[in-house]
């Protein structure tokens, strides 16, 4: 079992080694996208396993949370001037408040309830941006160009700084939530997940805590809207909401296996990629195959990988470990 | 006003109850929330207009021909793919139907661009005044028709062998399979009638609506929300949930402008399960 | 012992449709005593610990804990005053281990891990479970997720306990094990609520019985009046166990 530890951390620490030093070497700024996408993506993975994989409730609405995020700093920045850096703050706390308002209600809904829950929310928000005069409406606002450089969260020579940016930001959730699985918010999450009714047998208020899953969920995934916004410099509501982002993240979690922290940095790692490659293979046509071949891919998944890439290393685990003790009972004799 | 809009709003509604009687079927039987089912609407639309096209069949003369076809169709989607998936985790469950969806409303859009299409010269067309209102005529034949389909339906799973069959892995899986029913099978024959409802009202459709690739989400989910208004379960409460959900698009879209009329539905479902959080008529586990 | 706890219920009454399945139940118990509740299946039993708990809104009557008004609280509240039960359908956190089901627990009194922790392994000893502590609750038996109960009841540090059919499935040494530990909780000034179904473990070291019988508190008193009682032996006991426990 120590051995089993210690290669894993040995391998997470050239994991951590090869995404901050390998990038620099990446010069094609198509790759580069690849790798903003997937830091990205790994985060909202990340926020969605905290509500999705210790709670248990599914959402396929993140979409709602990351484009309010994505509306609020780009609104305070294109009306006001404030600095995206105070607006990625602001859309954070904005969007967790947000989250906890939608939360009153819906979590008291379970299961499928709960998910066509989150999807309706997830249009609802996409049509009342899309007539909001205010915020452009259909149109949305265009964020001015200003100066390049990590002050104004804009750079347009390269995309690596976003990289970097986004892997600061991979890095405090991965510790936020390696903190929480060893803390009683951790406990009570998992608890309510497995059954509710135990969860406040034990003296667990569950609203309470569900509440502040969606809302610190929410606020992760409206950060990541600021992110995105900053790195394409516009935002409308067909981009910001569009449902394929509640999909794609409720999809890495399936992929990469919920509950666990690495499971959604291997979905993202792996499945953005995939998608991006077909997208800048066969998608300039609009022709759809790309999306074709992407839909596909969910199936396959669901048919043949449904407990997730975790799932997998896991019984590999179990296998060498029972491996190991035939090996040494067989001495033992 | 009111009135013209309340009927209209009922006929629409019955179209919504074939899709949503379908997926209820689904549910019902094999606990899948099928996303795809607005995906099968349209691939049915666009059987019903190449059948215009090259044939030259109304799309509403061709609606059983249409349904049985999409019944195939369904038996064959089930044994590629859902029947392989009933087992796996809650979230493969509910997400192998998005991928479906995306694939199929993809296929069409490589297959036949996404240009928006109509059939040309249908059978029934124009207004006619009915008493103090105004009905449209292929909107009037194609609610007509989604009745007739869905009683058909409806008697199928309430009188025939095979129904009760099916009627009793939805009640019990484990006794039904004891008593020698051949679930794979029938759970085959169940989505390919889910399929074929959804294939029916994509026929009505098609012979006054557009039609391109995306057409069916919208559908999809409008039936998805009348299930689950409904109750989960429950085919004579997916229809009760369709026709209010017809009601509230029609009057509510006039009311606060047809922008916001599917923001409305789902603020309606969003209430509705709020206050009663298994639908109107639902019942079982979450 | 600490401070003194009593609960007492009055006229609590549970209606499901036209079926009542709790009709007026009153009965009080408090520190350093085992009230032993019985009747036959469908008496109410676990409607009445659901209705003290908060798991059930009761139609009538009061719950007070200590002369504090508790009637439908929140489970979760009722719990963190001090009053804790178990499932008679045994209910754990399955896909958790044996010692983080109890850790769930014992973070109500202790927010902080190392402390959880400490307190969880006491509870886990108690109960004579420590050895599985790594163990997946999945993986247990009945009578080992029985006990795991308990433990995570336990952790939650209550004043009264209640507990449904905790001995249900135990071996004959299991259940003299079990009996010996309830014993020593009430010893220690827990107020406990037992619902049993294995008579000859709980009859001798209950301090009082009440007899439920379709809903209604047909009888109260100490185990030999109870079971002399002629209604109650009609209701439930029947002739030929009455003489085993009075011999």
């Amino acid at each position: 079992m120590k051995d089993v530890d210690r290669t894993t951390k040995i391998l997470l620490a050239c994991g951590v080694l090869a995404a901050t030093i390998i990038p620099l070497f990446i010069k094609a700024r198509f790759l580069q996208h690849i790798l903003v996408m997937v830091v990205l993506y790994a985060v909202l993975g990340e926020a969605w396993n905290i509500i999705g994989g210790y709670v248990g409730l599914v959402s396929i609405g993140q979409a709602a949370f990351f484009g309010v995020g994505s509306y609020v700093s780009s609104y305070l920045f294109v009306e006001y001037g404030v600095n995206p850096w105070i607006g990625f703050i602001a859309a954070g706390l904005i969007t967790a408040l947000f989250g906890f308002l939608v939360g009153l209600p819906v979590t008291r809904l379970r299961g499928r309830y709960f998910a066509i829950a989150t999807i309706a929310l997830g249009q609802v928000m996409k049509v009342l941006f899309e007539n909001w005069e205010r915020v452009g409406a259909a149109t949305g606002l265009m964020l001015p160009l200003g100066k390049e450089g990590l002050v104004n969260f804009q750079f347009h020579t390269s995309k690596l700084q976003y990289y970097y940016i986004g892997l600061v930001m991979l890095g405090i959730i991965i510790l936020f939530m390696r903190h929480m699985e060893k803390s009683r918010l951790g406990y009570y999450f998992k608890a309510i997940r497995e059954n509710e009714d135990v969860a406040s047998a034990m003296g667990i208020n569950r609203t309470a805590y569900k509440l502040i899953a969606i809302a610190i969920s929410a606020g992760i995934t409206g950060m990541c809207g600021t992110f995105l916004a900053q790195y394409s410099l516009y935002v409308e509501p067909e981009y910001m909401f569009n449902h394929n982002i509640s999909v794609t993240i409720a999809l890495i979690a399936v992929f990469g296996g919920t509950g666990n922290i690495l499971g959604p940095i291997l979905g993202s790692a792996i499945l953005l990629p995939i998608s991006e490659l077909t997208r800048a293979w066969m998608g300039s046509t609009g022709t759809g195959i790309d999306m074709m071949i992407y839909g596909a891919f969910i199936v396959l998944i669901c048919v043949y990988q449904p407990e997730g890439l975790m799932g997998v290393v896991r019984n590999i685990q179990a296998r060498t470990k029972a491996q190991v003790q035939q090996a040494r009972r067989g001495a033992n004799v | 006003m009111y009135l013209q809009l309340t009927v209209g709003g009922l006929l629409l509604g019955c179209i919504y109850g074939l899709v949503a009687m379908g997926l209820s079927l689904i549910y019902g039987v094999m606990g899948i929330v099928n996303f795809a089912h607005g995906a099968f609407v349209m691939v049915a639309m666009y059987a019903s207009f190449w059948l215009n096209r090259f044939i030259g069949i109304d799309p509403i003369l061709s609606s059983p021909l249409i349904a049985l076809l999409m019944f195939f169709f369904g038996v064959i989607v089930y044994h590629a793919v859902i029947g392989k998936v009933l087992e796996g985790p809650f979230l493969a469950r509910l997400l192998v139907t998005f991928g479906l969806s995306i694939f199929l409303i993809n296929c069409a859009q490589f297959l036949w661009s996404p240009d928006y299409r109509m059939v040309e010269n249908p059978i029934f067309r124009g207004i006619r005044m009915v008493g103090p209102v105004f009905i449209e005529v292929p909107k009037l034949m194609a609610s007509i028709g989604s009745l007739i389909v869905a009683g058909l339906i409806y008697w199928f799973v309430r009188k025939t062998k095979t129904g009760l069959a099916i009627q009793a892995i939805s009640l019990d899986r484990m006794a039904a399979s004891l008593m020698g029913i051949d679930i794979e099978r029938l759970n085959g024959y169940a989505f390919g009638l889910g399929c074929a409802c959804a294939g029916a009202a994509g026929a009505f459709l098609a012979e006054f609506y557009y039609i391109f690739p995306d057409v069916g989400t919208m559908f999809g989910l409008v039936a998805l929300v009348a299930v689950a208004l409904g109750g989960f379960g429950s085919t004579e409460g997916a229809l009760i949930g369709a026709i209010l959900i017809g009601i509230i698009e029609t009057v509510g879209g006039f009311m606060v402008g047809s922008e916001f009329k599917y923001a409305l539905v789902f603020l309606a479902y969003l209430v509705i399960v709020i206050v009663r959080p298994r639908g109107l008529l639902g019942w079982g586990a979450d | 012992m600490s401070s003194h706890a009593k609960l007492v219920a009055t006229g609590v009454t549970k209606r499901f449709g036209g079926l009542t399945a709790l009709n007026e139940v009153s009965f009080t118990v408090g520190s350093g005593e085992i009230l032993a509740l019985i009747g036959p299946n469908g008496a109410g039993k676990t409607t009445l610990f659901n209705c003290l708990t908060g798991f059930l809104k009761v139609d009538g009557g009061t719950v007070e804990y200590n002369g504090l008004n508790i009637t439908n609280w929140a489970p979760n509240r009722i719990c963190g005053l001090g009053v804790s039960r178990t499932f008679q359908v045994v209910q754990v956190l399955q896909g958790m281990t044996v010692l983080e089901n109890v850790m769930v627990g014992a973070y109500l009194r202790h927010p902080r891990t190392a402390p959880a922790r400490e307190s969880a392994i006491a509870a886990l000893e108690r109960v004579g479970m420590l050895d599985r502590a790594d163990a997946l609750a999945v993986n247990l038996t009945l009578p080992e997720k029985k006990r795991l109960e308990v433990a995570m009841s336990l952790a939650t540090e209550p004043k009264v306990l209640m507990l449904d059919e905790s001995m249900a499935g135990l071996t004959p040494t299991e259940a003299a094990e079990a009996s010996q530990m309830i014993r020593s909780l009430r010893d220690e000034g827990l107020a406990l609520i037992v619902v049993e179904h294995v008579m000859e473990a709980i009859m001798p070291i209950a301090d009082r019985v009440i007899v439920l019988d379709s809903g209604t508190k047909i009888a109260e008193g100490s185990p030999a009046e109870v079971v002399s009682n002629p209604r109650v032996i009609s209701a439930y006991l029947g002739d030929k166990y009455a003489k085993h426990v009075i011999n």
